[in-house]
């Protein structure tokens, strides 16, 4: 299952009907409490931490996971490209990088890195 | 275990009384304000009490119950309620924590729960310890 950390409702509906059709299940939460809670109790294997609107945060939210469940695979998405902002994430277990919007391609490859990463796994 | 107390709570009146009443038992204590920094806080310190005012927190507080309690099993939590919640006390007991009280409480009151709840754990670790 993926946990979908995000505000944003467009994209949020759009990545969870292309993981859908992937047969992969989504779960979309709007807050660290919510996500955390789902990853505590519920089989998460992925997480896609959308850090547009709020890179403190995002900073802090990584920090848990790490120490809650450091060996989830985690997909940045983004809508600025300065690296300032994106040094300011500094955490394991980044597999993927995204910029939004997502296009169907962009999300082709998060789809692709999720799959690699499971076969390495098994 | 560490003999420190979290207390979160935006609410600076709450932290006053309750930093003023830790002071007065000896116990020492630090600030959280918002969820994140505080579950990283429960995750990296072993906390003995944690004191969580539920009316100012920026999340489902019910939740954040829930992940102290699969986080910390051990860890007390003294849960702070605003009078309008309290219908929901056993939820908020169910939920995790291990005593409720609403902020009208008084001073005396609190304290003696604190300072009783202190010794307990004391002893606790005393029994722990011995086995």
């Amino acid at each position: 299952m993926i946990l979908l950390k995000s505000t944003d409702k467009e994209q949020s509906s759009h990545i969870q009907s292309f993981f859908e059709q992937k047969r992969m299940s989504v779960l979309a939460e709007k807050d660290i409490v919510g996500s955390v809670l789902a990853i505590l109790q519920k089989e998460i294997r992925f997480i896609m931490l959308d850090c547009s609107d709020n890179v403190r945060e995002c900073t802090l939210f990584l920090k848990i996971i790490q120490k809650i469940k450091p060996s989830l695979g985690i997909l940045l998405l983004s809508d600025f490209e300065e690296e300032d902002q994106l040094r300011k994430i500094t955490a394991c277990g980044i597999i993927c990088r995204l910029m939004k919007p997502l296009q169907d391609e962009e999300l082709e490859l998060a789809y692709e890195t999720m799959q690699n990463m499971l076969h390495k796994r098994n | 275990m560490m003999n420190i107390t979290l207390i979160i709570s935006k609410d600076n009146e709450i932290r006053k009384r309750f930093s003023d009443m830790l002071q007065k038992i000896g116990v020492p204590y630090i600030f959280e304000s918002d969820v994140a920094h505080a579950l990283l806080r429960i995750l990296e310190v072993k906390f003995k009490l944690t004191v969580v005012d539920l009316d100012t927190l920026d999340c489902n507080p019910m939740d954040f119950l829930k992940i102290i309690q699969l986080l910390r099993p051990k860890l007390t939590v003294f849960a702070i309620i605003d009078e309008s919640m309290l219908d929901s006390y056993q939820t908020v007991l169910d939920a995790g924590a291990k005593y409720c009280l609403v902020k009208s409480a008084k001073d005396e009151e609190l304290t003696g729960m604190l300072h009783e709840i202190v010794s307990d754990t004391d002893l606790m670790t005393l029994r722990n310890q011995k086995n």
